[in-house]
């Protein structure tokens, strides 16, 4: 497992041309909802997002695997990202989206974009990109329990404009400080998409 | 038996025909390009000699063939092209752009004949058509030099009074040569080139070399009008004189640094006005059949003689007969030239006949097969493989059994070596199905010339690269449709009208082209076009207005995303630029195609710059026959190759044996494997249990196997794709297919079914 091993947010530690003097200290984030929660992921990853269109299911393998979508002639293995994140609540429904993102390259492999699988993840809701600093990224450990696993980072954004309550409304003078934030938990990529199936097993 | 051989006259006559009719359209694009290059105001359009006498001689092939195999609707049809193109080739009829089209038209004719022949046998094509008929009198009107001469008379009103200008030329040599060679002289003249000739002795051992030399050196400066009879050398009677008539828009410096090293030199022939004021000797005039001597002028430019290398004695043998008369070398001077003079007699021989059988040494390199036998091929290569991992089988059992460990080890390497081998043959057989992909864009050559003509306001330039890309046969001929789509959707929607790009201040002719190239075991192919590009915004707003995506879909799509709503059914380009509906061809069509193929394709468009679309396809192609079948709700193929047949059954005819679950065919018990219970597919809870169904047989080595379906759908050539890397593996698929109409299915890996609900079929076998 030291290879999945990898930055809070993606494998830029991996490419030499971006880590080091920290050229650039923060990452653009797409950020979208299952459920009532914010995830994140680095919009490098992202190749398109889809409509929700009909899955073919695939046998034996893990639950989380809803199936195959062909995208422009591709077959793109589907996994539904809430029963992979271990998350309760309804399956897809009509606003339901497939995020198709490339595999993130392993430490032993040249990032080049093309000869990277595709996957489909499957999510409630695509909200919006937002570009996270570094510095507002914490490490998973602050988490416990099953969706730790999967988790890079979790970072606050500053919320701006109309996103900011208005405290004197809310809350009254004087408590204004903690709900200036919001929580965008951000996914490692390469472990969400590790998975081992029936025909995996054999030797 | 009479049946099959004329079957195989029949194929032999259809493959050499449309061979040589490809050729011919080859020859009519190249010429039609040429005449763009110039300006069509000057009448006719100018004819390159090379290109005339090429078509001519594939329609003279043509001829030649159709009249063997009793073809006789195409021997007429090639009987009076060839007046036409002989006209043409002697001047006496102009090409313009109806002869053209009217040459273009003939391919059509002849691809009718072929089809016709292929359908209905060889005797089908000796019945005339009214169709071919019509235009044979068409072709014949055109070709009269009487009308032609009317119309080339309005046309072409500049021709000097003296058919040779200004020129010193003898009228003996006129006398001297074709009719042909004499139309080339005129037309040279009228071109107001200047003459040369080109004087000299070469060695007869090496006369053919030299003339193939002289000839590529002369080839990019101006024509060779003539190739004056000579003799043998009075001096060497090793060496032969020779003399040729050079047309050029080149200097004499010009034509003399193109000869370059070769025995010969150049002299001009002086126009009169220049002859007056010379000696004449140094005027070096046209004089027929005799030694022309090296004439001692200043304006000469004298070239090193190579030594003469000693005759091969036997050559000098086989060609004594041949030293006689000077009638027998102008035989042979011909023959190495032009492989269509007229000479023959005597003494050529042997020269014509070293030349022959080079040429059809060069024949021998390249063998024509059937598609068909390279599939049968490649389907034993298949079986190969299924062999092969019979004996993985037994490997297998061998490995678990200690005593035999080290025969295990030996069978494992020589097991490695034999997948390889494997691999190498049917890598080699692909590579024998791969065909250039030019054979596809002559064809949009022809369509995109045969639209700009139709069209009075658009100008097409059509630019063709990469056309020597290679893909497999059954490829090329899927992807033909699909490409003439995009190109005719280029035609009517991409490229303005004149007046458009005018304004526009793009150059009057719009753009197509079209580009191929080989990146790693992929063939990408990009159309472009310089015209109007899509307007997405309009694309996107007819994709909500249908209810194909929603509004706030629309307002998160990228640039990318929104382009590619093209491809999408009822958003074809045509939806979108409908104020000038033409017969665009909805781009879904094309997308369900080449995904067929296991290609992909994507376009860019800036809007009024151009659009490009790029199809990106593997370099081979298994295409497999498939049974389509339903179970569970779920649908999935069988490759046909390892079904024996199917049968409809009622449930209660189940039998058991020891639990398991039989069926009794033709007194034979069949186990049976219910598919939605092996892949634990579940059935909705509110529909009831199957009570009938079907059986899908199919075989394991000697074993057969049930399996019991809901469905059967039917038959389908389908494309098997990988599944990935992350699903690779899993026991009983093989891979994926689309099935079109966006449904997509998995494909049964029928080995491995049948090896997991018979265990012990490899011991029983």
């Amino acid at each position: 497992m030291s290879q999945l091993a990898s930055t809070p947010i993606g494998n830029r530690a991996a490419n030499p041309t971006r880590s080091g003097s920290d050229v650039r200290s923060y990452t653009d984030v797409l950020t979208f909802h299952i459920g009532s929660e914010e995830y994140g992921l680095s919009i490098e990853y992202i190749r398109e997002i889809t409509k929700f269109k009909p899955i073919t299911e695939v046998p034996r393998v893990p639950g989380f695997v809803s199936g195959i979508i062909l995208v422009r002639g591709q077959v793109v293995p589907v996994l539904d990202l809430r029963l992979r994140l271990h998350l309760p609540g309804p399956g897809a429904g009509t606003r339901s989206r497939i995020l198709v993102v490339s595999r993130p390259a392993l430490e032993s492999e040249a990032s080049n974009e093309d000869e990277r699988e595709p996957f489909g993840l499957i999510i409630d809701r695509v909200n919006h990109v937002v570009r996270i600093n570094d510095s507002d990224v914490e490490p998973p450990t602050v988490l416990a329990g099953h969706e730790s696993e999967f988790v890079a980072g979790i970072s606050r954004i500053k919320l701006a404009g109309e996103e900011v309550p208005k405290p004197a409304m809310r809350y009254g003078p004087g408590l204004v400080a903690a709900e200036q934030y919001r929580i965008v938990i951000l996914l490692d990529l390469l472990r969400v998409l590790t998975f081992e199936h029936g025909g995996s097993m054999r030797f | 038996m009479a049946e099959q051989g004329s079957d195989k006259l029949r194929e032999e006559f259809l493959s050499e025909a449309q061979e040589i009719v490809e050729q011919f359209n080859r020859d009519l694009l190249a010429m039609n390009n040429a005449s763009q290059r110039h300006d069509p105001m000057g009448g006719g359009l100018p004819v390159e000699p090379d290109l005339i006498n090429s078509a001519f001689r594939a329609v003279h092939s043509l001829k030649g063939l159709s009249g063997l195999s009793g073809v006789d609707r195409m021997m007429h049809l090639s009987h009076d092209l060839e007046n036409l193109l002989d006209a043409l080739r002697m001047g006496k009829v102009q090409l313009t752009p109806s002869v053209l089209d009217l040459l273009f038209e003939s391919i059509d004719h002849y691809q009718a004949i072929c089809a016709d022949v292929a359908a209905h046998g060889l005797a089908s094509g000796a019945v005339s058509s009214r169709a071919v008929d019509d235009f044979i009198r068409r072709v014949n009107i055109a070709a009269d030099p009487e009308a032609a001469r009317k119309a080339a008379m309005t046309a072409a009103p500049s021709v000097s009074d003296s058919p040779y200008g200004d020129f010193e030329i003898d009228a003996a040599l006129i006398a001297g040569l074709t009719e042909y060679e004499e139309h080339r002289l005129k037309e040279n003249i009228r071109q107001s080139r200047n003459l040369f000739r080109i004087i000299g002795s070469v060695p007869f051992a090496s006369l053919e070399d030299e003339f193939v030399n002289i000839r590529e050196s002369l080839k990019p400066v101006g024509e060779v009008i003539a190739v004056v009879p000579a003799g043998l050398s009075s001096t060497n009677p090793e060496l032969m004189d020779v003399e040729l008539i050079f047309g050029s828009g080149q200097s004499l410096n010009g034509v003399a640094a193109a000869l370059g090293a070769s025995p010969l030199h150049v002299v001009q022939v002086p126009r009169r006005s220049q002859a007056a004021a010379m000696a004449p000797e140094a005027t070096g005039r046209f004089e027929v059949g005799r030694n022309p001597g090296v004439p001692a002028s200043s304006q000469e430019k004298s070239l090193p003689m190579i030594p003469v290398p000693a005759a091969d004695p036997l050559h000098s043998t086989l060609l004594g007969g041949g030293s006689g008369g000077s009638g027998g070398s102008r035989g042979s001077i011909g023959g190495s030239i032009g492989g269509g003079g007229e000479g023959g007699e005597g003494g050529d021989e042997g020269g014509g006949r070293s030349l022959t059988s080079q040429s059809q040494k060069n024949f021998t390199q390249t063998v024509r097969v059937d598609i068909r036998k390279l599939d049968h091929l490649m389907n034993i290569v298949g079986e190969l493989a299924l062999v092969r991992s019979g004996i993985q089988g037994v490997f297998d059992d061998l490995r678990r059994d200690r005593v035999h460990a080290e025969l295990a080890r030996k069978l494992q390497d020589e097991l490695r070596r034999l997948n390889r081998k494997l691999e190498d043959l049917q890598r080699g057989i692909q590579e024998v199905r791969m065909v250039p992909l030019s054979q596809v864009f002559d064809k949009l050559h022809r369509v995109v010339r045969q639209m700009s003509r139709e069209s009075e306001r658009k100008e097409i330039q059509f630019v063709v690269t990469g056309g020597d890309t290679k893909l497999d046969k059954l490829m090329i001929e899927e992807l033909s449709e699909p490409m003439m789509h995009i190109i005719r959707n280029a035609i009517d929607h991409g490229i303005e009208d004149r007046d458009t790009r005018r304004s526009r201040g793009k150059p009057d002719h719009g753009t197509i082209a079209i580009s191929a190239e080989q990146r790693g075991n992929k063939v990408v192919i990009e159309v472009f076009d310089d015209g109007n590009g899509i307007d997405t915004k309009t694309l996107v707003q007819r994709a909500v207005s249908k209810g194909v995506i929603s509004e706030e879909a629309s307002r998160s799509m990228s640039r990318d995303e929104q382009i590619n709503l093209i491809f999408l059914p009822g958003l074809s380009t045509r939806a979108v630029a409908d104020q000038n509906s033409g017969r665009g061809v909805g781009m879904d069509v094309v997308k369900t195609k080449i995904t067929r193929m296991d290609g992909t394709i994507n376009s860019y468009t800036e809007l009024g710059q151009g659009t490009r679309f790029t199809i990106t396809l593997p370099t081979t192609l298994a295409i497999i026959k498939a049974l389509v079948i339903r179970t569970a709700g779920r649908t999935y193929a069988i490759p046909l190759n390892s079904v024996t047949e199917s049968l409809m059954i009622g449930y209660d005819q189940i039998k058991t044996v020891e639990r398991r679950e039989v069926y009794i065919l033709r007194n034979r018990t069949l186990p049976l494997v219910r598919l939605d219970e092996m892949f634990s597919l579940s059935r909705p809870a509110d529909q009831p249990e199957p009570t009938q169904g079907y059986i899908v047989v199919v075989k394991l080595a000697a074993q057969q196997l049930g399996l019991l379906v809901d469905d059967l759908v039917g038959q389908q050539d389908i494309v098997i794709k990988s599944l990935g890397r992350a699903l690779k593996g899993i026991p009983g698929i093989a891979g994926a297919t689309e099935l079109g109409g966006q449904q997509t299915a998995l494909v049964l890996d029928v080995r491995a079914v049948a090896r997991e609900a018979m265990p012990r079929a490899g011991e029983a076998a």
